[in-house]
């Protein structure tokens, strides 16, 4: 965080992503606040992990990131440059350089579209390169991330689980992105493929040089592969800070939940020391106050009315009226 | 392409269908070559009114004393053509329709979707009755009738299926690439719900006969006496049970065509089922 000379390549400041809620007859009932509020920035070469239950808007805030949602407010800043604001596309050139993953990235796939036509198509979108140019450029990447030749004659649904992950990643990759977003990259994989697919994502990183945002649920995944870890709750950053930081001297109640709550081979029981009863509220109900109030075990009366903004000391940043350095 | 007609051989349902569908269509297409008595067809034999099969008339005269295995061939002609006209009207109205509207999902769908929907609404065969009446009976106005009442059929099958589809991480993904709507309408949605309008199209040709031959049997297709099916169903009431011949033939020749166009329709169903596609 000491390098202000230059420009951090992905900038987020007090983005918000709100989602109208409809009545009865489509009349508006209420605000979804899925992301309130984030700022954070990411400098090059880095991998932020961002972590959070359900519900928490990792997802959103990837997809807002990645295009497919428009801010409701906020800027993004792509290399100083504002890329997303209300209502205005997205140019192609930032599209190619900011890339989302969807959670299951072979989703992303056409199942009528052979994999080879899959992955030519970001190149016929973007370039006008020559039908063998781009042939080129597919087996380069599709080698890259360990597909063989003869797999680009097949349909998705040829494909083993993990195959279609590496698919899905090459159709990202072959358009040279410099940041890449990815959705629980290793949800619904059994343990061996999710050590595999983990490998390839560290792997890719190093070859291209990329910058990865990664979402998770899953605090071992995270803490594996990023440099710094934000932590989100009920659409807001409630701490950030480098991974071993905020893993091994966690300053908000809700991280200290989340990493009491992984189970260690020889350590206590997890259910013993869980200090986080019920659920989040509703992300719409929220008034005034720490959104984390309902479920903090050591929340007091101001906790009610003022909501906590991120204090960062040390470059570890903390949204709770608690902690005290 | 290939692979297509391949699995096509492979289902029996398919097969039947799609061999019944040749043969109705190679006699319309040969008709004037194959009808025994083409000349006879149309014109007045006072002398060999309601004569039963014989060897001369191999399926009888009707009450014009004309040869009605030549105006059967003859009307296949006529029905063939009709079905043909509707349904492209219905697919080219109909699939743009549904595909905009389910895509762009504006205020200008709902409309769209409005007016399908209260066309849907009125039982098809009066609105086409009023339609044909109001323009007196002739080929165009049956056309014309039949094609304004279809399209809503399809408009709503594709306007629901892109609906759908547009949910799918495919598409958003393809969006988030930067695609234009051109391209993943046409190279994405399309495609992929194309099976669901072939097998629709063949669905709507069976229904769409059968409505051209009721308008035909209510005297509101092609006025006589050019040969179709249903008008001369309806001629035959008058002299049944004694002259069975006159109404077996064009509804056995209506039953036929009928049944190849569902056939071939269920058949198509269970074969373009994507999760069957192979690449090799």
């Amino acid at each position: 965080m000491s390098e202000p000379s230059s420009p951090p390549l992905l900038e987020l400041e007090r983005l918000s992503c709100h989602f109208p809620i409809r009545g009865l007859l489509g009349r508006r009932a209420g605000t979804l606040r899925a992301v309130d509020d984030v700022s954070l920035s990411l400098r090059e070469g880095e991998a932020l992990g961002i972590v959070g239950e359900s519900g928490s808007g990792k997802s959103t805030l990837g997809k807002t990131l990645g295009g497919i949602h428009d801010p409701t407010d906020g800027v993004i800043r792509l290399a100083g440059e504002p890329i997303a604001t209300q209502r205005s596309r997205r140019p192609l050139s930032v599209r190619a350089r900011l890339q989302y993953v969807y959670q299951d990235s072979g989703a992303s796939l056409d199942q009528r579209w052979t994999l080879r036509r899959s992955l030519h198509e970001p190149l016929v979108i973007h370039t006008d390169w020559s039908r063998e140019h781009r042939e080129a450029k597919v087996r380069e990447i599709a080698g890259a991330v360990g597909l063989a030749e003869e797999h680009l004659d097949l349909y998705p649904h040829e494909l083993s689980g993990g195959q279609q992950r590496r698919a899905g990643l090459a159709r990202i990759l072959v358009l040279g992105p410099q940041i890449v977003v990815f959705d629980e990259p290793t949800s619904g994989l059994d343990f061996s493929v999710q050590a595999t697919v983990l490998a390839l994502i560290r792997g890719i990183r190093r070859m291209f040089n990329l910058t990865y945002l990664m979402i998770s649920h899953d605090l071992n995944v995270v803490g594996s592969m990023c440099d710094r870890l934000a932590v989100m709750y009920l659409g807001r950053i409630v701490e950030i800070g480098p991974t071993r930081e905020v893993l091994g001297r966690p300053r908000h109640p809700y991280t200290r939940s989340l990493v009491d709550s992984l189970p260690r081979i020889g350590g206590p029981r997890v259910t013993d020391r869980l200090g986080m009863p019920g659920e989040p509220v509703f992300p719409a109900d929220m008034h005034q106050g720490c959104g984390y109030r309902t479920r903090c075990p050591i929340g007091t009366l101001a906790c009610t009315r003022i909501d906590p903004r991120l204090v960062i000391k040390e470059a570890h940043g903390v949204a709770c009226l608690e902690w005290r350095p | 392409m290939t692979k297509l007609i391949k699995s096509i051989i492979g289902h029996r349902t398919a097969l039947a269908g799609l061999l019944l569908l040749v043969l109705v269509t190679a006699i319309a297409i040969a008709a004037p070559l194959i009808a025994p008595h083409p000349d006879a067809a149309e014109s007045f034999h006072i002398d060999r009114r309601l004569m039963p099969p014989s060897s001369e008339a191999i399926l009888g005269t009707d009450r014009m004393g004309s040869d009605i295995f030549s105006r059967v061939i003859l009307g296949a002609r006529m029905t063939l053509l009709i079905t043909a006209a509707v349904v492209c009207s219905g697919v080219i109205i109909g699939v743009p329709i549904g595909l905009i509207a389910g895509y762009f999902n504006t205020g200008l769908s709902i409309a769209l979707m409005g007016v399908a929907e209260v066309l849907l609404a009125v039982p098809q065969i009066i609105l086409a009755i009023a339609i044909t009446q109001s323009l007196g009976p002739s080929i165009g106005s049956v056309i014309l009738a039949l094609s304004i009442t279809y399209w809503p059929f399809w408009a709503r099958l594709v306007y629901a299926e892109t609906r759908s589809i547009c949910n799918e991480i495919f598409v958003e993904s393809a969006i988030a690439l930067g695609a234009s709507s051109w391209r993943v309408i046409f190279l994405h949605i399309l495609p992929n719900i194309a099976s669901s309008i072939v097998v629709r199209t063949t669905v709507a040709v069976g229904t769409t006969m059968f409505a051209s031959a009721t308008l035909g049997f209510l005297g509101l297709g092609p006025p006589p006496p050019s040969p179709e099916w249903g008008r001369m169903i309806a001629e035959s009431r008058e002299y049944l049970p004694e002259a069975w011949w006159y109404a077996a033939a064009p509804g056995l020749a209506l039953f036929v065509t009928v049944l190849g166009f569902s056939l071939f329709g269920d058949g198509l169903r269970d074969i373009l089922d994507p999760k069957t596609r192979r690449s090799g």
